[in-house]
């Protein structure tokens, strides 16, 4: 594992009397992919929230590729190189496929040689070349996430977030996904996934963190996870303890 | 400077009493006509910039009755009021609901649209001529102290005080009342839990504009009709409703009498019409700098 | 929207002004002007997504500071021009920094910018050295000098000349990477902050750049008619006018707010002059029939619908 790209120390966010996120640190890698699991009400979408820049911590702080950016607002940190999907699809509706991504591109303001070709460079890796000139908002489900997948990247990541990108995805649409994802990776860019959908989210990651009711409860290799009592007993309840 | 204030103070404070009075009176007003505003967009977030001319249209409805079929306002009251408020219920079937869906702007849009047809439908039925209301009430005058104020003004001015706490006991106390604020707060969680939500958007909607078909023949013995007036209300409607706190009737309350006594008491201290740049002004920084208006609460 | 058909078009009208009858040319001014309002209205309002109701700010802002600086201190109108232009942008600079930075949008945005524009109007009003609610007369001295021309004509180019120019700012917007500053703004506001874009900067830019052009109307309009009042610059009938033109001509269209204007314009000098009296508020029926129309039937305008027809797609 290369110098941490990520450090997460200590951030914790409340809601009122809600600990959304309590406390949690971790690091990561800038060649790793990492997931972020738990169940629901965990805090994930919290963190995620925090670490990009929409949400400023209570408590702790960011330090992102040795700067500290804690409470730097969001197209900031876009610029840095920190990159979003949403959880539920945000595409710009009444602009083309090829604007969306045009946008990513043009967005962290840098001097760009040819948005249009870039944008269509990033399309074609996420195989949505074809859909150039669709209007977004026409597109379908799984085109969606594509695109916001397209429009993260047209930024220049050195660091994606992405929360439930597979949600609502047939297997076969998983199993595309999967294969784009894993080919960022070659790019340099790191990952830090939120999913539910488990076959895919152990497959991809290097290293699962795990949250429940706001706090880390653990962290480790997918397979170190797998068979954790307290994840265990975090998604399935006391009784199901040793029934894995 | 000494001199300046002496000189103010002798020819302003005796009058001061009379213009507080006439400030209460008028704000009893803003409240009233607010009140229907703090409803539909206070509590059900409805956009409607044609709420004023609904106004209008019920005191030329006051109007025609008292010319035409000579009805007191205090009787043809019982005819504008469900006339309105029919009104009230196609506007809301027609162009309200198909767009509830849709962003803000569209209901923008179609309420100024509506605002414009009311406005130029009302001078081209009655011309531009601004119409005074016969009326058993008009003239009356109540003596209090030294202050002469009219009985028609003090009936609407109760009036505004009844409704606004009927309508805050509505919405908290009762069943119906009930079920339209969680409407209002989730559409689909409402649905779920069987409240319909469409009835209860258009009976809070009724009630909201509807309640305007109550205040027109309530002023009209000291008011007159005329086509351009609705947007003047709508925009101090607004105002109460920003100041009072969205979705607070007492607030519409206050916010009405505060802003009424702002232009009478204004109007005195300064000349012309720079009472209107103060309200106006008092509107913008409550906008930007305490959004959630004199009450707090929701934000908004 | 430098379509082939377009330019000709544009030629053509051009070429025809000096033919045409002073009542022909009149429209044609007015068609100029308040497509210009529109054109400048529709860079916040459609392209950013922001519903100014209160742009007549600029426009009266743009008319007096033109006037006063002429009638007062003898400042050619030429130079007051771009004082006007100054003033417009700082005012939306100002404006916009001072409301998009408390994140207030949507209703509380329109009813904030009707609010100052009101403001605006009885300021004015009441305050004797600009003419109260008497308004300014300018005396007539025919001269390029003092930009008033002795034939409508020459006020039909210099109106065209202000739509041009207008239309080369939007063009140059939609070239650039402020184009998708503004449109993503409109579109969906934490997507496009989540790509590197400063929300708040671009707003207030776009409120800048608008009020910067919608004051150029104020001097133009102020040497035509050679009287301002606080009513006639600073109304709120002008405001709305702004956004029904460029809701009815289509939102979306680089040049939507024109074609709005070009109809609806001309539209309404015909009614007005076929109905007098108390039926003079018909066209503004109309209007209203038309907004509601246009939102619910025909919501990408009347641009939409004629790239509907002649097969291409307007964004």
């Amino acid at each position: 594992m290369s110098a941490a790209l990520l450090q997460v120390q200590n951030v914790s966010r409340c809601f009122g009397a809600l600990r959304a996120v309590d406390g949690v640190s971790f690091e990561m890698g800038g060649d790793e992919i990492v997931g972020l699991i738990g169940p629901n009400g965990a805090g994930k979408t919290t963190l995620f929230e925090v670490i990009s820049g929409f949400l400023a911590p209570d408590q702790g702080r960011i330090v992102f590729d040795g700067q500290d950016i804690t409470g730097q607002p969001s197209h900031l940190l876009a610029r840095r190189g920190i990159g979003r999907t949403f959880q539920i699809v945000q595409p710009f509706p009444e602009l083309t496929v090829l604007q969306n991504v045009i946008a990513g591109v043009v967005g962290p303001n840098r001097a760009v040689a040819d948005p249009a070709g870039e944008a269509r460079a990033v399309l074609q890796r996420v195989k949505l070349d074809h859909r150039c000139d669709v209007l977004a908002g026409r597109l379908s489900l799984p085109e969606k996430k594509r695109l916001e997948v397209a429009r993260a990247l047209a930024t220049r990541p050195r660091l994606l977030l992405l929360d439930e990108v597979m949600a609502g995805l047939t297997p076969t649409e998983i199993n595309e996904m999967m294969a784009i994802l894993r080919d960022l990776r070659r790019d340099g860019i790191a990952l830090l996934i939120v999913e539910h959908v488990m076959r895919a989210i152990m497959s991809l990651s290097d290293r699962l963190v795990v949250m429940a009711n706001g706090r880390k409860i653990a962290e480790g290799t997918p397979a170190q996870i797998a068979n954790d009592p307290v994840v265990i007993e975090a998604y399935l309840g006391r009784r199901h303890h040793g029934a894995a | 400077m000494g001199h300046w204030i002496a000189r103010v103070l002798m020819d302003i404070l005796p009058l001061l009493p009379q213009t507080l009075a006439d400030g209460i009176l008028l704000g009893g007003v803003y409240a009233i006509v607010a009140v229907g505003l703090t409803l539909t967009f206070g509590v059900l977030r409805i956009v409607n910039f044609a709420h004023g001319d609904f106004l209008a249209v019920g005191l030329y409805l006051t109007y025609f009755c008292a010319s035409f079929l000579g009805l007191d306002p205090y009787l043809s009251l019982f005819i504008v009021l469900p006339l309105v408020t029919l009104a009230a219920s196609v506007t809301y079937r027609l162009l309200i609901a198909p767009i509830l869906d849709e962003p803000e702007r569209n209901q923008i849009v179609v309420s100024l649209g509506l605002s414009l047809i009311l406005q130029n439908a009302l001078l081209a039925t009655f011309t531009a001529d601004l119409r005074t209301i016969p009326s058993v009430m008009a003239g009356r005058v109540v003596r209090i102290g030294g202050m002469f104020l009219q009985t028609a003004s003090l009936i609407a001015c109760a009036a505004s005080i009844l409704v606004c706490l009927m309508l805050y006991l509505f919405l908290r106390r009762t069943e119906r009342g009930r079920m339209i604020r969680a409407a209002a707060q989730d559409r689909d969680a409402a649905l779920m839990c069987g409240v319909n939500v469409d009835r209860m958007y258009l009976l809070a909607f009724c009630i909201g504009v509807g309640s305007l078909g109550l205040v027109a023949p309530l002023i009209a013995p000291f008011s007159y009709a005329s086509p351009s007036i609705g947007i003047n209300y709508t925009l101090m409607a607004f105002i109460v409703v920003v100041l009072g706190s969205m979705g607070n009737f007492i607030g519409a309350l206050l916010g009405g009498f505060i802003i009424g006594i702002a232009e009478a008491v204004g109007g005195l201290l300064t000349g012309g019409s720079v009472n209107f740049i103060i309200i106006y002004a008092i509107f913008t920084l409550f906008l930007l700098f305490r959004p959630e208006g004199l009450l707090g609460g929701r934000r908004l | 929207m430098m379509r082939p058909a377009t330019i000709i078009l544009f030629a053509v009208v051009c070429v025809a002004i000096p033919w045409l009858p002073p009542y022909g040319q009149h429209v044609v001014i007015l068609v100029a002007l308040y497509g210009a309002l529109a054109l400048a209205w529709n860079i916040l309002g459609g392209m950013t997504g922001q519903m100014s109701l209160g742009h007549a700010l600029y426009v009266g802002a743009g008319a007096y500071v033109s006037t006063v600086l002429f009638l007062k201190f003898g400042i050619s109108p030429w130079l007051g021009l771009l004082a006007a232009v100054a003033a417009g942008g700082a005012l939306g600079a100002l404006l916009g920094f001072t409301v998009f930075r408390r994140r207030l949008s949507g209703v509380y945005f329109a009813l904030v910018t009707l609010a100052i524009a009101e403001m605006a109007l009885h300021v004015v009003s009441n305050w004797s050295f600009l003419g109260a609610a008497n308004g300014l007369s300018i005396p007539s001295t025919p001269g390029v000098a003092a930009f008033q021309f002795s034939s409508k004509a020459a006020f039909c180019y210099v109106a065209l000349g202000t739509v041009v120019i207008v239309s080369l700012v939007i063009w140059a917007i939609e070239r650039s990477r402020l184009g998708y500053v503004f449109l993503t703004i409109r579109e969906n506001e934490s997507s496009a902050a989540a790509l590197g874009i400063d929300v708040v900067q671009g707003k207030v830019i776009a409120s800048a750049i608008s009020g910067a052009l919608a004051a150029m109307i104020g001097p133009i309009y102020a040497n035509y008619v050679l009287f301002i009042d606080p009513e006639s610059v600073f109304g709120v009938t002008l405001s709305i006018d702004a956004l029904l033109f460029s809701f009815v001509g289509g939102l979306h269209a680089p040049l939507g707010p024109l074609l709005g204007a070009a109809v609806l314009v001309p539209l309404t000098e015909w009614l007005r002059g076929e109905l007098t009296g108390h039926l003079a508020g018909l066209h503004l029926i109309i209007y209203g029939i038309l907004l509601i129309g246009v939102m619910r039937l025909a919501p990408e305008g009347l641009a939409g619908l004629l790239s509907r027809l002649t097969g291409r797609r307007s964004t």
